[in-house]
């Protein structure tokens, strides 16, 4: 249901797996039957755990998703889109998606067909195609503000100045009255302060191997190997709830899944305390985001 | 009936201003190829002796301090659109009449202004007042009125008032060319004699047709209104109106919000007598200087209501701040319905309270799925009525295989959910790869590449400047255009300006860098056997 009532919201978390049925809580009051829950769990272990009760992702906050590169769009939109992708297995309604017109230009729009197969129903995704950065984040509030929604998305490119400080707190404060998830995705732009519960710095990475002869060599065409599972480098550089950390994700569209790929080496490097951003990109840089002052 | 402001009342802004100063005669001339010739006057020119088709030499010979203007059609015609819209306080049935005439059907309409006299008379005082040289004519037909506005007017006596069934009387003393014949049918019937319309109001029908053609009669029977004639209003009579005319003009928002408010609750009085609810709703305002402001809203779904009309027309004025410009305030609002749905209200309580309009001022907390899809409705209008309907939009599948046109992108107020199920879209199972990119770019963008095979997948390739090495790759797969538009096509059509020249077959790729950037390209065309060249263009994104 879009609303939680507060008492429940304040009280103990229910939790919802990926699959949108509420996992084995114990206190299981009845509210959980009708999906009542501020937290959605991403079914990454390292991941869940890193935030307030071990629960997963939190619901009704302002999450933060950027890449300094915009050639980077991929893994942004990547790991956004898993996010997203698992609220709206468990929340029932459409998506909001806004698009600054510097993002259709630089990355392009959102291709219905490939929304499909990574694993959101494109007929669930409402797009609004703002003139202006000020009208993309006037519309992100004001689906902030409808509890029928499942998530809100806002998409940028580069220095937003009416993104500053104020706006993002009004855009989580919205969120938290209502209960609506809203993410932020920033492409070509460097990190700056901004009231988000999460900040996630996306980057790409070699995608998974091919083992389609089990136990044979890795299948390919020519010289190429086949491409495997879509992979990110993800650093959680900023955690309100816990402790921040880089780790790589690997997205299964066909279980709409994330996992944290075992075989990868130094999987989480979790830093106890402070923020730990994630090296810049090489040294060829096409259009590098403009920095903030 | 019509009313038919004359030749010098459409025109441009010079002769506007020469009303008001008419110190020197003034004139706007034409280019006719071989001379330039005086086309209208203002009344000190007329006065001097002056007549419209005199060449520009012999006027300025005969009144040296003649003020000439050139020709303005574009502005002449936004001039007279403008007129027309003011025309709008009327009557909604407004027909435009290159260059200069308008033509009011205000049947049913005149009793709101004082009868047909006083209508007249107002439009007359008001449009005197704007600077226009004007005249007018009511009378049983449009053509009548063409014809007596032109030639049974004065300076002293702008406007010409045909009571019922006497057109035939008031025509009779009128010039031939008073029904909109041409030149050479009138020169042709005044060499026989014939000059004015009395002349041939009594003559057998049959030497005349055969004479002069069967124009001449299908006029003259327009003008007695014997053949009908319709005319063609710019804009569509919307389906209910409400308006409010002020004897003293407002200017301030808070005064127009209030008029709205009440506008809407006259409109959705008229709506529910209906069971229906508004889908396109305009505002007019004409301000007290003749200048019109329409505001125009549409909604996801039927509506009706009051606040929730002024809410939507807020979100309207605060898009574009300062769009209103009251001036010196306006003296007429209008409210207008012109999309209209049949909208039957559901009961959400058992006191009987209604759902009307929805829950626009933010959100309710009520019921269960009745509140979250017009929640969701509501948001949608809001979106809309502030960035523009079509730019909140829902993605609609169509059946074509290049990926740029696979998709449309629909205004979402205006499509249903059925049409826009992507289930018939494959989805790859188990470690089946993506095939399709997270994000396209639209137009693709060219890149350098390096293939090895010719035929075969890039090596590397310069995408904006930056050299991206291929670490991985599968393809390729062949999408083709419609073989109507490839470039064997057999069956080519003409080709059209917007139609693309070239459309070769299309093998894409998708790569992964030595980053771990997955990327969709295509070579576009076959090699050897559509270009020997090909191109390679970037078009999409995975994730």
């Amino acid at each position: 249901m879009p609303v939680s009532p507060p008492a429940a919201r304040a009280g103990k978390p229910a939790r919802v797996d990926l699959a949108g049925k509420p996992a084995q809580a114990k206190s299981d009051t009845g509210q959980d039957k009708a999906g009542a829950s501020d937290r959605v769990r991403l079914g990454v272990p390292e991941v869940d755990g890193l935030m307030a009760c071990g629960a997963g992702l939190a619901l009704g906050a302002l999450h933060e998703i950027g890449a300094d590169e915009s050639r980077d769009c991929g893994a942004v939109s990547g790991l956004g889109l898993a996010f997203v992708a698992a609220v709206a297995r468990s929340r029932p309604g459409q998506v909001l998606w806004a698009c600054d017109p510097m993002v259709r230009r630089e990355a392009g729009l959102p291709h219905a067909p490939g929304l499909w197969q990574f694993g959101l129903d494109p007929a669930r995704i409402i797009l609004v195609l703002a003139r202006r950065p000020e009208e993309a984040l006037w519309a992100m509030e004001e689906g902030a503000r409808c509890p029928a929604l499942a998530a809100v998305v806002g998409e940028f490119h580069g220095f937003v100045r009416a993104l500053d400080l104020t706006a993002s707190r009004r855009l989580s404060l919205r969120a938290q009255e209502s209960g609506v998830p809203v993410f932020l995705l920033r492409h070509g732009a460097v990190a700056e302060p901004g009231a988000a519960l999460t900040r996630w710095r996306a980057a790409p990475a070699a995608s998974g191997p091919v083992s389609l002869a089990p136990g044979g060599s890795e299948p390919g065409m020519g010289r190429h190997p086949f491409i495997g599972l879509s992979r990110w480098r993800a650093a959680l550089d900023r955690n309100r709830e816990g402790s921040s950390a880089r780790l790589t994700l690997e997205w299964s569209h066909a279980a709409s899944r994330l996992a944290a790929p075992a075989a990868s080496d130094a999987l989480v490097s979790a830093t106890a305390a402070g923020p730990d951003p994630a090296a810049a990109g090489g040294e060829l840089v096409a259009f590098p985001g403009r920095r903030a002052g | 009936m019509s009313l038919l402001p004359s030749r010098g009342g459409g025109q441009a802004e010079p002769t506007r201003a020469a009303a008001r100063t008419a110190a020197r005669p003034q004139a706007v001339i034409h280019d006719s190829g071989q001379a330039l010739r005086l086309r209208s006057l203002d009344a000190t020119a007329v006065a001097c002796g002056l007549r419209p088709g005199d060449a520009l030499t012999d006027a300025r010979a005969r009144v040296p301090d003649l003020q000439v203007h050139r020709e303005a059609p574009e502005l002449e015609a936004a001039l007279l659109a403008s007129l027309a819209d003011w025309c709008d306080r009327y009557t909604p049935l407004v027909a435009l009449e290159a260059p200069d005439r308008l033509v009011l059907d205000i049947t049913g309409c005149a009793h709101l202004h004082g009868g047909e006299a006083g209508l007249m008379a107002d439009a007359l005082a008001r449009l005197q007042r704007q600077g226009f040289a004007v005249r007018a004519a009511i009378a049983d037909t449009a053509a009548a009125t063409r014809g007596l506005a032109c030639h049974a007017t004065s300076v002293q006596q702008p406007g010409v008032l045909v009571p019922e069934g006497e057109v035939r009387k008031a025509l009779a003393p009128l010039p031939l060319a008073a029904l909109g014949i041409a030149p050479e049918a009138v020169a042709a019937l005044s060499a026989v004699g014939l000059t004015r319309i009395a002349d041939i109001l009594g003559q057998p029908r049959a030497p005349l047709a055969a004479r002069y053609g069967l124009e001449l009669l299908r006029r003259l029977d327009q003008a007695l209104g014997e053949a009908g004639e319709s005319i063609s209003p710019r804009l569509a009579p919307p389906l209910i109106l409400a308006e409010r005319r002020l004897f003293e003009p407002v200017a301030r928002l808070e005064d127009i919000e209030a008029i709205l408010l009440s506008l809407g609750g006259q409109v959705s009085d008229a709506l529910e007598r209906r069971v229906e609810g508004g889908r396109l709703f305009e505002f007019t305002l004409f301000r007290v200087d003749g200048h019109v402001q329409r505001l125009m809203v549409g909604t996801s779904r039927p509506l009706r209501g009051g606040a929730a009309l002024l809410s939507l027309f807020r979100q309207k004025l605060k898009a574009d701040e300062g769009a209103l410009e009251a001036g010196f305030g306006f003296d007429l609002l209008r409210l207008a319905v012109l999309e209209a749905q049949s909208f039957t209200p559901h009961q959400t309580s058992l006191e009987g309270g209604c759902l009307e309009g929805g829950c626009l001022g933010g959100g309710s907390f009520g019921g269960a799925g009745e509140d979250a899809t017009t929640d969701l409705a509501g948001l949608v209008d809001r979106l809309g009525a502030r960035l523009g309907l079509a730019r909140v939009a829902r993605f609609m599948p169509v059946d074509h295989h290049l990926p740029e046109a696979r998709v449309h992108l629909v205004p979402a107020a205006s499509v249903a959910d059925a049409a826009l199920a992507w289930d018939c879209e494959p989805r790859p199972g188990g470690e089946a790869p993506l095939t399709r990119p997270l994000r396209l770019l639209v137009p693709a963008e060219p890149v350098d590449a390096v293939a090895i095979v010719p035929e075969g997948p890039p090596l590397r390739f310069r995408w904006r400047r930056a050299l991206y090495r291929v670490a991985r790759s599968e393809g390729p797969e062949r999408l083709a255009p419609p073989w109507w538009l490839g470039a064997g096509g057999a069956g080519r059509l003409p080709e059209t300006p917007g139609e693309p020249v070239h459309m070769p077959t299309r093998d894409y790729y998708r790569i992964e860098d030595e980053e771990g950037r997955r990327f969709w390209i295509y070579r576009d065309g076959l090699y050897e056997r559509e270009t020997a060249d090909p191109r390679w263009f970037l078009q999409g994104v995975f994730a």
